[in-house]
């Protein structure tokens, strides 16, 4: 058993002493609240090192009504005054024109005076009885009520009573006076030490003082060895509290990026305003192909026209569009126009990243490449549409390379985005031969999910930039990657992030 | 991309086709999933087996669609139309007001389609017609070369040379006529959808490349012209007119301001002098094109022969179209006799359509390493046979010889072969594997820089927010209370007053991600890390990106001192060095914005309170401090 310090000097007072006291009396000889001293005494009482018992009494006080006739006597001993000095008798009328009272109050006062008998009304007179009392005559029980609570005193029944005061007949007086004495019934709890107590204190048991703070004070002078720290509710709530975080998308970006470096990929960039050459020449999309339309993409006016590369790669690229150059394509048989291929667009895709590093890389090594950056379509906003929105754009140059191989890679790196469901199928875009379209299976709606477009370079495109290799190339949506990661059904709810969303959706969703 | 709805029955029908018995059911082979034709009878093939297939041949299927079939009275087009897209408001080929004149709308029924998500490389198979073929070869009911031999024509077409002039410039024109035709609605559908979904895939929309049918029975002579004319010079009457209504005759010119369709396609004449027009023997006008054939040439269920033109801006698009149509036409209608016109062109004389094969030769080796299969010169023939290319071995086994069908233009190169060898064998059937060769991953600098600034911004307990690259000038700058910053990219189309321009700062983004997020608790700490464009004449294209860092503090007690503190800490982590200078700027509070320099004094950033007046534009109702600097500046990068 372990006593608080406050229990400790409540059981040792009480020992001491007579053995017993009140919580009022331990409350004036500790100074501490009544409510620490109570609940020092039920533990002890719980301890059954204490007894507690209650006693009921009265305690009286004068109301509002009442307290001005402490210093001044009540309407009907006034009234009696009168009498006395006009023999006895006096129209009621003209009471107050010989003391203070006004008519209304000597009206209240009429039934006072009939019933102690101290006067009577004969027609409108009012006549002094025989038993008034006379002036000077001792005051009566309610007076001396009113006389002993008077300047606020508030007092038990049992004392007034040692002072002699009749208060029951006071009280009978004074309760039908309505706010003149306020009676309440008050509990005292007494508290008695048992043999229990007087034990515990026997054997040598020391309070010890609770805390709820560890201070400094208490740690550098040891005090922490003599107090109690307050336990705590720990099954409680906690106030909610949030890290700093990257943006849930920036995270998905991330761990794309992990992934292409871990699968040994060199990260590349292009400009957002790219030239058409780049955009769509060099990719052998012919210059009437409908992508290229102003329909579909963002032309650019400021700047309003690119820098062709070196001739000789422009002259490559204008003779595979006309009539296929010594690629053994048949071409698209037009006029290509320089023109046309200086125009800026904002890049549609990032393949013209991927398709500038292949123009850099050393024909006949093996690489790979990868692009993470936003791409920009002319198209309407919508829940699923953004005029941007990111792409991770990747190509692999290498003899081995083969649609078995770009299918192999896919599923690689799906699966090492949690994905382990990648499906194939048979696509027909106009830089790539063969083609094929991406989809993931989504547990969680039981379907399959288009994520981009996928496939060989077509030579049209690789050897005017030099590379006799295969080339594996691939475009991939991401913000619908994000949306089935982060559970999300709006594309707009990664671009107009709200608070909430930011601050509770956790890291682990990545 | 868009959507072409297959009649089902029809595909059914036409797949299933060539007068083979009924009761053969498809199964699935020993090679794994694919189903393939076996035995010589006819097939089986449901719905449900449809779907599954065709995703396989390269075709997304959107959905099974229950649709209503509307007629237009005057031209007989057929409309099939989802219960979403209601009943069409005016017929698409004749131009007549549906809304205007209820009564020439017919509703026909009720029938199933298949929406598929077509991409342009195949127009070929974007009828019941092409779609079967292509089907049944890959189901094995019928592969190898499908051969379509014109007849030997009949009538010529004289070209007028002044279609060539760059005011009157329409040169190029393919014919054919075909005959024993038998329609119904259902076929006389195929035929007009057939005819738009070339406009839309080969002809982009008329310009290139536009289609007439017309009956030939109301065609006289042997000779047509095609010929560049007055745009005032004569009148007819345009499809969709009321025939014997005086009123009806207009002028090429007329036609363009009168006609529905005329209005539509007004464009592509407008900038000439003089307009294409297509007569026959007698005069009588069978088209302008590429706006609207004439009344009375049109067809009609009694029709049963046709005459088919294309004319256009590129000779090799103009013939790609007829040989799809009239191949189409015999897959729709195996009945049909395609007859060749001879075309006498300024350029030369020749015969159209030409459906000879091309050929290509393939080698074995690459289409095996290519796909990533052991194959051999036989098992390689039979899956292009089964894709429709006729196939023979070389003498070594080791290149193959194959005949290239007229209607797949889109084979430029033999690397379409190998595709076509893959999706024969199924890209389900390949054994996904990685290349073998090791290579080190090489990440950028300024990602990994970037990574780092993003950690430092949350490490403070900033949360990071990605806001839209695209912007406006009124939202960059005169929100901002500057003037339009001249180095911004300007977009020439841009699709929304919103979206005029690319970002310059990454402030606005914050404060409107502020904005939109005022009903949550403050203090709100947020960051942005990414690009801004410039325009740049030094670079190639003419702009380049920058990677900024920027971040927003908004509470009751936000001031100059939080937002210096988090500048601070921000710099000093990225081990880099600036200078805090007293500066002035219409955006923030005078006296409470200083200027960020790098250590040769160069402006890198800014940093202070924004100004009231930004504050209460964007609805904020807190003090709001801000920082913004270049990450590649501070960095050096």
């Amino acid at each position: 058993m372990e006593l608080s310090q406050t229990q400790y000097e409540v059981l040792q007072r009480l020992v001491t002493g007579t053995g017993s006291g009140t919580v009022p009396e331990l409350v004036a000889a500790f100074g501490l609240d009544q409510s620490l001293i109570m609940a020092a005494a039920m533990g002890l009482a719980d301890a059954g090192f204490v007894t507690i018992s209650e006693t009921k009494f009265e305690e009286l006080r004068l109301g509002a009504d009442g307290e001005p006739f402490a210093t001044r006597p009540l309407p009907e001993r006034v009234i009696v005054g009168v009498l006395c000095e006009r023999n006895g008798r006096c129209p009621i009328t003209e009471v107050p024109q010989h003391c203070e009272l006004d008519a209304g109050q000597v009206g209240g006062a009429l039934r006072w005076l009939n019933q102690r008998g101290w006067a009577r009304k004969e027609g409108g007179d009012l006549v002094l009885a025989t038993t008034a009392p006379a002036a000077g005559a001792p005051p009566q029980a309610d007076e001396q009520l009113i006389q002993s609570l008077a300047g606020g005193r508030v007092a038990t029944r049992g004392t007034l009573e040692g002072e002699g005061v009749p208060v029951d007949a006071a009280i009978g007086l004074l309760g039908k006076r309505k706010g003149f004495l306020v009676v309440k019934e008050r509990t005292v709890r007494h508290l008695a030490v048992t043999d229990a107590g007087r034990e515990l204190l026997a054997a040598g048991i020391k309070g010890r003082q609770k805390v709820t703070q560890l201070t400094p004070e208490l740690l550098a002078d040891g005090g922490w060895r003599n107090v109690a720290l307050q336990p705590y509710d720990v099954t409680l709530a906690a106030k909610k509290l949030y890290p700093g975080k990257e943006h849930p998308f920036q995270r998905t970006l991330d761990r794309v990026r992990r992934v292409f470096l871990e699968m040994g990929f060199e990260e590349v960039v292009s400009p957002w305003v790219e030239s058409s050459f780049w955009d769509f020449d060099a990719l052998f999309q012919p210059q009437d192909h409908p992508a290229r339309d102003m329909q579909d993409t963002f032309y650019v006016a400021r700047p309003n026209r690119c820098r062709l590369p070196e001739d000789g790669l422009v002259e490559r690229i204008r003779a595979v569009h006309e009539d296929g150059g010594d690629t053994g394509s048949t071409g698209w048989h037009y006029r290509w126009s320089r023109e046309l291929a200086q125009k800026p667009v904002l890049r549609t895709h990032t393949t013209a990243a991927t398709c500038r590093a292949l123009a850099r890389h050393a024909a006949g090594q093996p690489g790979k490449y990868f692009v993470i950056g936003p791409v920009f379509r002319r198209e309407t906003a919508d829940f699923k549409h953004l005029p941007v929105f990111h792409q991770v754009d990747g190509i692999i140059v290498d003899r081995h390379a083969s649609l078995a191989t770009l299918i192999g890679t896919l599923t690689a790196f799906y699966a090492k985005m949690g994905f382990p469901k990648v499906k194939v199928t048979p696509s027909f875009f106009p830089y790539t031969e063969p083609s094929a379209e991406v989809l993931l299976y989504l547990e969680s709606r039981r379907s399959w999910v288009e994520m981009g477009g996928a496939g060989i370079f077509r030579p049209e495109v690789t050897l005017p930039v030099g590379i006799t290799d295969r080339v594996l190339a691939w475009g991939l949506g991401l913000e619908r990657l994000a949306m089935m990661i982060h559970d999300l059904r709006s594309i707009g709810e990664l671009y107009y992030a709200t608070m909430p969303w930011l601050r509770e959706e956790p890291l682990c969703r990545s | 991309m868009p959507i072409i709805d297959m009649p089902v029955d029809v595909l059914l029908a036409r797949v299933c086709r060539a007068g083979l018995k009924e009761g053969t059911e498809l199964r699935p082979t020993e090679e794994g999933g694919r189903r393939r034709h076996e035995g010589t009878e006819s097939l089986r093939l449901t719905v449900d087996e449809l779907v599954e297939l065709l995703p396989r041949l390269g075709c997304e299927v959107e959905e099974v669609a229950e649709v209503q079939e509307f007629a237009c009275r005057v031209c007989g087009k057929i409309y099939d139309r989802t219960e979403a897209q209601g009943a069409p408001l005016h017929c698409s080929h004749c131009g007549t007001d549906f809304r205007a004149v209820p009564a020439s709308l017919d509703h026909l029924g009720v029938s199933q389609v298949l929406r598929l998500n077509m991409l342009a490389v195949r127009p070929d198979i974007f009828d019941p017609g092409g779609m079967a073929r292509y089907i049944r070869g890959f189901l094995g009911v019928q592969t190898g070369l499908v051969e379509y031999t014109p007849a030997a024509p009949r009538l010529r077409v004289q070209v007028d040379p002044q279609l060539a002039h760059e005011e009157s410039y329409r040169p190029h024109i393919a014919c054919a006529v075909v005959r024993n035709v038998g329609l119904d609605s259902s076929t006389i559908k195929m035929v007009m959808n057939l005819q738009e979904d070339l406009h839309w895939a080969l002809g982009r929309d008329r310009k290139l490349a536009s289609i007439g049918v017309y009956d030939l029975d109301t065609l006289s002579g042997d000779v047509f012209h095609y010929d560049a004319v007055d745009p005032d010079g004569l009148r007819f009457v345009p499809l969709g007119f009321p025939p014997d209504d005086r009123a009806s005759l207009l002028t090429p010119r007329e036609i363009l301001e009168k006609h529905k369709t005329g209005q539509a396609y007004a464009h592509l004449l407008k900038p000439l002098k003089k307009y294409p027009l297509l007569r026959d023997g007698a005069g009588t006008v069978l088209s302008m094109p590429p706006i609207i054939n004439s009344e009375s040439t049109r067809v009609t269920l009694k029709t049963r022969q046709f005459f088919v033109d294309v004319t256009g801006l590129s000779q090799r698009t103009v013939e790609r179209a007829l040989n799809i149509v009239v191949t189409s036409l015999q897959e729709i209608m195996p009945a049909v006799v395609v007859e060749g016109v001879v075309i006498e062109a300024p350029t030369g004389v020749r015969i159209t359509p030409d459906l000879s094969p091309a050929e290509m030769t393939l080698s074995v080796q690459q289409a095996a390493e290519t796909i990533g299969i052991q194959v051999n010169a036989g098992e390689l023939a039979e899956l292009l046979e089964s894709m429709g290319h006729g196939v023979e071995e070389g003498p070594r086994g080791d290149v193959l010889r194959v005949l290239v069908p007229a209607y797949r233009h889109d084979v430029m190169h033999p690397v379409d072969l190998i595709e076509d060898a893959a999706v024969a064998y199924g890209y389900e059937n390949l054994t996904p594997t990685l290349v073998p060769t090791f290579t080190v991953g090489a990440p950028r600098a300024i990602e990994e820089q970037s990574a780092t600034a993003r950690r430092v911004f949350t490490g403070l307990g900033f949360h990071q927010v990605m806001t839209l690259v695209l912007t406006s000038e009124p939202a960059a700058f005169a929100r901002w209370r500057v003037g339009p910053d001249e180095r911004a990219v300007q977009i020439d189309n841009p699709i929304s007053t919103e979206q005029t321009i690319c970002r310059v700062s990454l402030l606005p983004g914050l404060l409107e991600t502020l904005a939109l997020n005022k009903q949550y608790d403050l203090p709100q700490h947020l960051f942005e890390v990414g690009d801004c464009c410039f325009v740049d004449p030094a670079t190639e294209t003419g702009a380049r990106e920058e990677r900024f860092s920027a971040a927003a503090l908004i509470g009751t007690h936000v001031g100059y001192a939080d937002i210096r503190a988090v500048a601070d800490a921000f710099v000093h982590e990225l081990g880099a060095a600036y200078t805090v200078k007293a500066t002035e700027h219409p955006s923030f509070i005078s006296g409470r914005v200083a200027a960020l320099c790098d250590a040769r004094g160069e402006r890198i950033g800014t940093l202070g309170e924004v100004h009231p007046e930004i504050i209460e534009a964007y609805g904020l109702k807190h003090a709001v401090a801000v920082l913004e600097l270049s990450l590649a500046q501070l960095l050096g990068v």
